[in-house]
């Protein structure tokens, strides 16, 4: 699930994928040869070729990077492993420890909300000699010792590192950028290729390794036992639905006043709602101000947490456990009388959470030698060392605003202008460059393709368009736009003026 | 330089400079400024912070009063005077100061055991070809002489504010160590430095004729200011737009973005329109026109150089495709017409504390003291109002009200993450300014209830506890006064 939290460029930062991660630090090498040999076989190395599309320039990808990730056998002769491994995949290759062949293999299922990916390989003789992993019933304890799998940098052969569960806690997941689930963090060297490779404790699988922490040492960070099972019992109907999301904000009733002013009895505990997603699955069933009292019959505490098999833990992690359809029970406290709902939970198509994206060859639309483009993710992260001038502040907040100042009713998406190809048709626009059009040729802008249909408009001649924040209106001769399309395409090399269908 | 360019003296001396001294050798008209400033804390605003002692320059323009730059100046606690190759500081007070021009007046407050100063004249006009004198103590206090040259005269944004004003750019020998340092020509006041590149030698000064007209309105009471018409305006080059507005290849002429509110201009210049003609002057498509004293300076000079406020100017436009001609009515620029005010100055912020929950007015200088990545650290909503509503309140005297941050104490458990939040009503009243936040504390004894933009509850005090966690509190934070609300009389000082 996600938490409504605002998207801040800086958590790109903190938290990286270590596909790319370098750390250093003391390494515990354990000896691999104390690990069984049908363990050690099951563990893959990933060969990957991935090309991501270049969101400053939709039309083409950024340099393809060759890499490699960890992996391992699950039933069904299938390899589970990060999404961040196989994400935008141009080749993907599998090899086994001692075997000098590579496979060629394909994702399956992909769950970037999780950061968790299936690999299948057609060739049966890959699985030959391999054993499934088996999981582990439940997670491990703080400071139980867990042993480390994989194939990181430094050297060809499968390593072996141990460390002690040090924390297991709620945390962002770096590769979708806003969803928090719950995470295994570890004290054992975790490096860049580790990613995919599985967390054992007791020669059973409890986490597999995926992100580490880029100005600390010897801090890495697994996906814990539940989010794995969730994703593959989420996968078992032959499609990925991801985390069903409530959709709501909420805060803690510890004040006294504001229980008080909540009519909430001496003995009544829980949380209020301060904000209800238009796109979760609460929507038309819950409200800001309603104080949630139980959760699945379980009491939460004035500080959001339960009790749960004698731990106190967020009452979030309940929702964690839901698959998309599931239903969660609600005891509500609103306007001084109880109320028991039963919220259906979905994972509803929202194009305002700017998660980042994966897999998809990007949308956009050229006309007058300007690029125009949805906001996404990606644009953001590419502006991130940019100045921050008045339009680039303006495209951060209404990544974070969208829908708690309602602008989600007037636009589908917001489309960017974010560059501009030079030419003499669009000298003097370079203000209006990371711009937000509101209206083009008196059209109202609710998405790229309004964009499209309203340039077939002009004005008298001339192509008016108009941006959110700005007193300025950008005019464009509409003659020589259509004029000098073919020649800014062909000097800028674009191989179309468009991409609207998406595509991958 | 393709051409010299002479800068025409005008004819009017001013009263307060006695008429026919001339500053040769006497070092008397050539005081160094010492200030002791403090500036108010902007997260704490009832602290005040280090005091720091800054030096700088000042003329003499008249009995016992100094010229100096206003950001010399600015939050002082303590102003003295010290004469070359003298070590006795003299008290004095600033009379006026005015960051529009980054001009202050100071005067004598006591007696001193000098001779007397002279006053110096100011120049009547500064060329490329003029040799000009700057002039600052060494550290023994005597005085060094730098030569300097006129670079450019253009109008230019403020090293001290966001205003922009006359400047004359200047190269020069001496390694200038203090603003507010004398420029002389001929033996009279040419311009005071404002600032100084040492590795490029190339500095700035408020030239003459800003000095000139500053003095000539310091020396009848009230102080009128420099002139405003208020509206935000661009270049108009674009071919294009150029022929969609109805505005002709030759025809110059700039365009108006918007008006600011409660300025000359709203009511009378509305988004796209041109403006050919300002005062009777054509304007080119750059901003420019022909200045009779300067050659090509830019519009803004001939609003504030040239005209006073509560004059009122024609203005030849192009709305709608047709030719009309408007008046503008030029006033004072005031920030306290914006909806966020950027404080350059650094006044005193007003502020509520109640029940630990700190309430204050929103500024710019508030907002950049969050440090250089101020516009990733604080809401990006916050930040989106500053960068496209600060000129234009809703209504006269809206302001950004903040909850700028809760002081941990019982009484607000649960509420100490809140920072930087929009409040919109108290007690469940509505809240556009600090006013009304003094008046519903006033009228309901205190403030129990929080609403703030975009959450959905409200935040609550228990109205029970309130007077004694105050007590608390202030105890606790060395809080002196619980509301600081500004004295009537220093609402009209800026």
């Amino acid at each position: 699930m996600y938490f409504i939290m605002h998207v801040s460029t800086s958590i790109f930062l903190r938290a990286v994928a270590l596909a790319t991660l370098l750390m250093t630090g003391m390494c515990d090498n354990a000896d691999a040869s104390a690990i069984p040999r049908s363990i050690r076989s099951s563990i893959v190395k990933i060969h990957v070729t991935t090309q991501r599309p270049d969101y400053t320039m939709p039309w083409q990808g950024v340099t393809p990077a060759n890499g490699t990730g960890s992996g391992f056998v699950i039933g069904k002769k299938r390899i589970l492993t990060n999404a961040h491994v196989v994400s935008d995949i141009r080749s993907l290759q599998v090899q086994k420890e001692g075997d000098p062949k590579r496979y060629h293999a394909s994702v399956a299922f992909s769950g970037h909300d999780c950061d968790l990916a299936v690999l299948q390989v057609e060739n049966d003789a890959f699985f030959e000699g391999t054993k499934p992993l088996k999981f582990a019933k439940e997670i491990p304890q703080l400071s139980d010792e867990v042993t480390v799998l994989g194939y990181p940098m430094g050297g060809s052969r499968i390593s072996v590192t141990r460390g002690v569960v040090s924390r297991i806690d709620y945390s962002i997941y770096t590769h979708s950028g806003i969803d928090q689930h719950l995470v295994l963090q570890v004290d054992a060297a975790i490096n860049p290729g580790n990613s995919g490779g599985p967390i054992l404790f007791d020669n059973r699988v409890v986490g597999l390794a995926f992100q580490g922490l880029a100005w600390a040492e010897n801090i890495g960070y697994a996906i814990p036992l539940p989010v794995l099972r969730h994703f593959l019992e989420d996968v078992e109907d032959g499609r990925y639905h991801g985390y069903p999301e409530l959709g709501a904000a909420f805060m803690y009733t510890r004040n006294p006043a504001l229980r008080a002013d909540l009519g909430l009895a001496e003995n009544r505990t829980g949380v209020v709602l301060t904000y209800v997603d238009p796109f979760g699955s609460g929507a038309d069933l819950i409200d800001t101000g309603d104080v949630i009292l139980t959760i699945d019959g379980y009491d939460i505490a004035n500080d959001g947490t339960v009790a749960l098999n004698g731990n106190r833990v967020l009452f979030a992690e309940l929702l964690e456990r839901k698959q998309w359809g599931d239903a969660v029970k609600l005891q509500i406290w609103r306007e001084g009388k109880f109320l028991a709902l039963q919220v259906p939970l979905k994972n509803p198509h929202d194009p305002f959470i700017f998660r980042s994206i994966y897999d998809e060859i990007p949308n956009y639309l050229v006309r007058g030698g300007l690029v125009f483009c949805p906001l996404t993710r990606e644009y953001l992260r590419s502006l991130a060392g940019a100045g921050r001038g008045k339009n680039t502040q303006q495209l951060t907040y209404v990544s974070e605003y969208a829908k708690v100042d309602g602008l989600h009713e007037e636009f589908d998406e917001f489309v960017v202008c974010i560059r501009r190809l030079a030419h003499p048709v669009n000298t003097y626009t370079d203000e209006f460059i990371n711009g937000i059009v509101v209206e083009a040729n008196g059209k109202k802008i609710r998405n790229l393709q309004d964009l499209k249909e309203a340039w077939e408009r002009p004005k008298e001649g001339f192509h008016i368009i108009r941006f959110a924040g700005m007193d300025d209106v950008l005019i464009l001769s509409a003659k020589e736009a259509a004029a000098s399309e073919k020649a800014i395409l062909s000097r800028y090399g674009l191989p179309a003026k468009e991409n609207l269908g998406g595509g991958n | 330089m393709s051409r010299a360019r002479v800068i025409v003296a005008l004819s009017m001396f001013l009263s307060v400079v006695a008429a026919g001294t001339c500053f040769a050798d006497d070092n008397s008209a050539f005081l160094q400024v010492i200030v002791t400033r403090q500036e108010h804390d902007p997260f704490l605003p009832w602290q005040k912070g280090q005091p720091i002692e800054r030096y700088g320059y000042g003329a003499v323009v008249g009995p016992g009063l100094v010229l100096t730059t206003e950001r010399l100046v600015r939050n002082h606690n303590l102003v003295e005077l010290r004469a070359a190759r003298s070590g006795e500081r003299i008290p004095a007070v600033v009379k006026i100061s005015d960051d529009q021009v980054n001009l202050a007046l100071i005067k004598v407050t006591a007696d001193h055991g000098l001779p007397p100063f002279k006053a110096m004249e100011i120049a009547g006009a500064v060329s490329e070809e003029s040799e000009l004198e700057i002039l600052q103590l060494d550290s023994t206090r005597q005085v060094q002489r730098g030569d300097a040259q006129l670079l450019r005269v253009a109008m230019k944004s403020l090293p001290s504010a966001s205003y922009a004003s006359l400047t004359f750019d200047l190269l020069t020998d001496l390694n200038v160590t203090g603003e507010g340092a004398p420029a002389i020509l001929n033996g009279k006041l040419a311009g005071l430095v404002m600032s100084y590149t040492r590795e490029r030698r190339v500095g700035n000064m408020i030239p003459f004729c800003v000095i000139r007209q500053f003095l000539d309105d310091a020396s009848t009471s009230p102080y009128r200011g420099f002139a405003s018409a208020g509206f935000l305006w661009k270049q108009l080059i674009d071919p294009a737009r150029r022929e969609w507005l109805g505005v002709g290849d030759q025809d110059g002429g700039i365009l108006v973005l918007s008006a600011v509110s409660e300025s000359g201009a709203a009511d009378v210049l509305e988004p796209n329109d041109v403006i050919l003609e300002w005062d009777d002057r054509k304007i080119d498509s750059l901003g420019f026109y022909d200045d009779k004293e300067f050659g090509r300076l830019s519009l803004p000079y001939l609003i504030k150089g040239r005209r006073r406020p509560g004059e009122a100017v024609p203005v030849k436009i192009i709305r709608k495709g047709k030719q009309v001609s408007v008046q503008v009515k030029l006033t004072r620029a005031d920030e306290k017409t914006h909806l966020i005010p950027d404080n350059t100055v650094g006044r005193k912020a007003e502020y509520v504390v109640e029940g630990g929950m700190i309430i204050r007015e929103v500024t710019g200088r508030y907002l950049r003291s969050h440090g250089s990545d101020w516009q990733r650290i604080i809401d990006s909503s916050l930040v989106h109002t500053y960068h496209t509503k600060k000129l234009f309140p809703d209504s006269p005297g809206q302001r950004v009200v903040l909850l700028s941050a809760v002081l941990p104490h019982p009484v607000n458990s649960g509420y100490q993450q809140f920072r930087n939040r929009v409040i919109t009503h108290l007690n469940g009243k509505p809240v556009s300014n600090m006013d009304d936040v003094f008046r519903i504390q006033t009228d309901d004894g205190n403030i129990n209830r929080f609403t703030l933009k975009s959450m959905g509850i409200d935040l609550v005090l228990d109205k029970s506890l309130l007077n004694e966690a105050n007590k608390n509190l202030s105890y606790l934070y060395r809080i002196p006064q619980l509301r600081w609300k500004r004295p009537p009389e220093s609402q009209k000082q800026q």
